[in-house]
């Protein structure tokens, strides 16, 4: 099983930075993706997951540091290497003049695979009439025609900006398992990000964090929510208590009555489930957003 | 609350209304280039065609301030009037009370208060007071109809044009024998209506608000750069009609390029940007200007024979603004299809960096140069057409001599675009200069110089040569074009 | 029978259990109640994942666990099937053991509410009288 060259890895950020003039939205940012790698990118409004995603693929201007992709520098990306990548942008309302016809003719014109029954099964499963303006759909039939836009050339990293944002439950859930039945299953790399967090948990699984400019945590989500604990208590006992324990602080907020709410996460020993003068609660995938993100 | 179901409204609900209207207003200061341009070149242009005696100069210079401190209300007031109608949306009208009271006491009390002031400024050349006031009630009623019910704005030209030929023949007698008759009969029916037309539009939310406020907000979208690729309908039908040609136009050639194999990849990308980007679109509306003017021309063969020949020559020289079309729409064309080009950078086979400027930069200047081109064939053919008598081929001369002016536009479509912001409405300023001034040359060109118009054309390009050199050297230092103003 | 076998498993998203531990739960669940039989098979990782929207990953780790377990065994190239059991008397422990995150849970509430170990138990004892099914052994 030992393999003598290893792929690199997919998506490797260094030292990224990105200011939008005096304000910092990027802020010497790391990050590795290695393939196979279902990554969900989470962030409060305004954190910058859309501006991470359009400086990995190059679509930004004033980032420093690097970026590869596949191993190749952002800036000097072959043919090859660009056929491998899909991105669903955040706003679907893309192509406005187009029929998704021609759309997809369009962008089929460019690729060197493209999977003509897949594309086809998508438009009729999904409904899209396929003679009509763009412009003319509702937003949610636009984000699936932008979602099938992106899966047709069967790519190795897939980007999705909020893919779901306008899709109903039934939508969200036929979205979920195309891209599981579709896309996972064939080892695509794939970073989504988004608010839905029921959608995220059933997916994903990595999870990454983004607050401050930097990518916080980024752990398998099973992991991390075993080994993280909610500890409510005064807050001298909460830090003496992760001290002495060893345990990585994530997240500390002050409560009203005095008190305050931590979340730690535990090293390789399991966390306890009860502790002398604080209560112990295991967390939802929302604490963590709450606690993590700013 | 209860003061605003006592019929009149309170200053504190018209002040929001009022302050909101006087905000938008700052777009004002590119209409002001515009006017000033308009100001200093009338008076100059009338001064130096016809001589007069000096002390006729004077009351014809008082006159002519006037109408254009006129003009200038007038703008002021369509601004003030769209960002009223902008409030009127459908939603307020129906659930906030008392809103629909204040936006029709807010544009009736503009209306008067405006037209009060031109007819206390139309003192000054000795206007009549009484019927400057109507007039000017009349005019602000009646731009406010033409922005709801937008094909008035062909309607109104064609009933002014028809009136001053009327003036012309006379036909004022009767009005003015109404004047003396029933002055307060008179002014009580325009004001009446005045004021009625100006309650009317702004709506209380029936079938067709939502259309309406719809057709405003794309025209107040695409003053500050959000164009969608839907054309804005401005004449409903015919405008709609040839989008959907430009569209079918689009339509083919995208067809036809994705059939060919070995196809290029520079001409499938161009075809990503839009139709309004692409030369079928341009050359489409440069086709829709050439077509509407050929239209106004036939119209004004019927007038009679001083104001058709004005009206003719006209329209002739009006043909060279056709011309610019081609980079009057390219730059918001671009920019709203910015993030189309973010995606087509990540297609396979994309130029980028000083490859990607080269390409669109070749294609810019060959759709500027191509419209150009059409325009001249344009001119050529109608003076060919028409019965052409010395006076009408002079006005043809200049009118070709501007367009050969026209190819230096490409040095402007050159520039880097990574930086463009957002189109605002000075373009259409320094645009109107630009034309002012383009038309002063060739008509000095022609009429003082008397020499060909082909020549100027020579000259343009061989001055162009060099200039468009240099830029081409340089962009291969600027930042990659596209996407256009980045996604920011 | 020709039922679907990935119809009895649901999940539930937003809850502190990480998914791959409720599937894990849900097996042992219905083998302990006698649903699944020893040799039954398992859904593919495959079918199960796409039924649920999961992450095939995710399944797979549910499996992998069991499997350490000893609750599920896996075939020669093929699916995993149910373990072959020692016999009934494990059973017991087994299903008692499988109460205890719930119990683990009114516990701590129990101690958040400052209730007495005695009061706590009669509550529990009262509540078990109530919901007894008619036909309880």
């Amino acid at each position: 099983m030992n393999q003598a060259i290893t792929a690199p890895p997919t998506v490797a950020v260094d030292h990224l930075r990105l200011a939008y003039g005096n304000k910092p939205v990027l802020d010497n940012l790391r990050w590795q993706l290695q393939p196979g790698q279902v990554v969900g990118l989470l962030g409060r409004n305004g954190a910058g997951k859309t501006s991470l995603l359009e400086s990995l693929l190059g679509l930004r201007d004033g980032t420093t540091g690097t970026v590869r992709l596949f191993g190749q520098p952002l800036d000097r990306l072959d043919d090859a290497t660009r056929a491998r990548i899909g991105y669903a942008p955040q706003h679907s309302d893309l192509f406005e003049w187009m029929t998704p016809a021609q759309l997809l003719a369009y962008f089929k014109s460019f690729y060197p695979r493209w999977n003509d029954a897949k594309v086809d099964a998508l438009l009729d499963r999904w409904a899209i009439d396929r003679e009509m303006p763009i412009g003319k759909l509702s937003g949610g039939e636009q984000q699936r025609l932008s979602i099938i836009r992106a899966l047709g050339h069967e790519p190795d990293l897939l980007v999705l900006d909020e893919p779901v944002a306008s899709l109903d439950p039934a939508g969200r859930r036929d979205f979920l398992q195309e891209l599981v039945e579709q896309v996972i299953v064939r080892g695509t790399t794939v970073i989504f990000s988004t608010h839905i967090l029921s959608d995220l948990e059933r997916v994903a699984f990595h999870v990454g964090f983004l607050s401050g400019g930097r990518i916080i945590v980024q752990a398998p989500l099973d992991e991390l929510m075993e080994g993280t604990r909610s500890l409510v208590g005064p807050q001298q006992a909460l830090q003496q208590a992760a001290r002495t324990r060893g345990w990585q602080v994530l997240g500390e907020s002050p409560l009203a009555d005095g008190r305050a709410r931590m979340l730690a996460r535990a090293g390789s020993d399991a966390p306890p489930s009860s502790l002398a003068g604080i209560e112990v609660s295991s967390v939802t995938l929302e604490d963590l957003f709450m606690g993590l993100t700013r | 609350m209860s003061a605003a179901f006592n019929g009149l409204p309170q200053w504190r609900q018209l002040q929001p209304v009022l302050r909101s209207a006087w905000r938008a207003l700052r777009i004002l200061r590119k209409w002001t280039t515009l006017l000033l341009i308009l100001a200093i070149g009338v008076p100059l242009l009338t001064m130096t065609i016809d001589d007069l005696p000096p002390q006729r100069v004077l009351r014809v210079l008082a006159h002519l301030m006037t109408a254009v401190a006129l003009a200038v209300a007038l703008c002021v007031w369509t601004v003030f009037a769209f960002n009223l109608l902008r409030q009127n949306d459908a939603r307020s009208a129906a659930l906030v009370p008392g809103h629909v009271r204040t936006l029709r006491l807010a544009m009736v009390g503009a209306a008067f208060g405006l037209a009060i002031v031109c007819a206390a400024l139309g003192l000054w050349p000795a206007w009549p007071f009484v019927p400057t006031l109507l007039a000017v009630m009349a005019l602000c009623a009646a731009t406010v109809c033409a922005m709801r019910w937008t094909w008035l704005w062909l309607a109104f030209p064609v009933a002014i044009v028809l009136a001053l030929s009327a003036a012309r023949a006379g036909a004022l007698a009767p009005l003015r024998w109404v004047w003396h008759e029933m002055p307060l009969g008179l002014t009580a029916a325009v004001l009446s209506s005045a004021v009625l037309a100006l309650r009317a539009v702004v709506f209380t939310g029936h079938a067709g608000h939502a259309t309406s406020q719809g057709q405003l907000a794309l025209i107040a979208a695409s003053y500050q750069g959000r164009v969608s690729h839907a054309r804005q309908n401005f004449f409903v039908g015919f405008d709609r009609g040839w989008a959907s040609m430009t569209l079918r136009l689009y339509g083919a050639w995208l067809r036809r390029t994705l059939a060919r194999p070995g196809r290029s990849v520079g001409a499938r990308l161009a075809l990503g940007a839009g139709p309004q980007a692409h030369w079928s679109g341009v050359l489409s509306n440069v086709t829709f200007g050439v077509a509407l003017t050929l239209l106004l021309l036939a119209v004004c063969e019927l007038l009679p024979e001083p104001t058709g020949f004005g009206l003719r020559s006209g329209m002739v020289a009006t043909f060279a603004m056709v011309s610019l079309q081609a980079s009057l729409q390219i730059p918001p064309a671009l920019w709203g299809s910015r993030r189309e080009q973010a995606l087509l950078l990540l297609l396979p086979g994309a130029p980028r960096g000083a490859a990607l400027n080269r390409w669109l930069f070749v294609r810019l200047a060959a759709t500027q140069l191509a419209s150009t081109l059409c325009q001249l064939i344009a001119v050529a053919l109608v003076v060919r057409a028409l019965d052409a008598d010395a006076a009408l081929v002079r006005v043809a001369t200049i009118s070709l001599a501007a367009t050969s002016l026209t190819p230096l536009l490409v040095l402007w479509l050159w520039r880097d675009w990574s930086r463009a912001g957002a189109p605002s409405g000075i373009p259409f300023g320094a645009m109107f200069g630009a034309m002012l001034v383009a038309g002063g040359l060739a008509a000095a060109w022609v009429l003082w110089l008397e020499r060909p118009w082909y020549e100027l054309l020579a000259l343009t390009l061989l001055v162009l040569a060099p200039l468009a050199w240099w830029r081409w050297q340089r962009l291969s230092r600027w930042p990659a074009a596209w996407p256009v103003g980045r996604l920011g | 029978m020709t039922t679907d076998p990935t119809a009895h498993f649901s999940i539930v998203t937003g809850s502190a259990e990480p998914i791959y531990r409720q599937l894990a739960e849900q097996v042992k669940r219905r083998i302990a109640a006698g649903q699944l039989a020893p040799g039954d098979e398992m859904p593919s990782v495959r079918e199960l994942a796409q039924a649920l929207a999961v992450n095939p990953m995710t399944v797979s780790k549910a499996y992998s666990q069991l499997e350490a377990q000893g609750v599920l065994e896996r075939r020669r190239g093929l699916s995993m099937v149910v373990a072959a059991r020692a016999g009934p008397a494990p059973r017991v422990s087994d299903r008692a053991e499988l109460l205890r995150p719930t119990l683990e849970r009114a516990a701590i509430e129990a101690h958040q509410l400052g209730l007495s170990e005695a009061r706590a138990l009669a509550l529990f004892k009262t509540i078990l009288q109530e919901t007894q099914p008619a036909d309880a052994p």
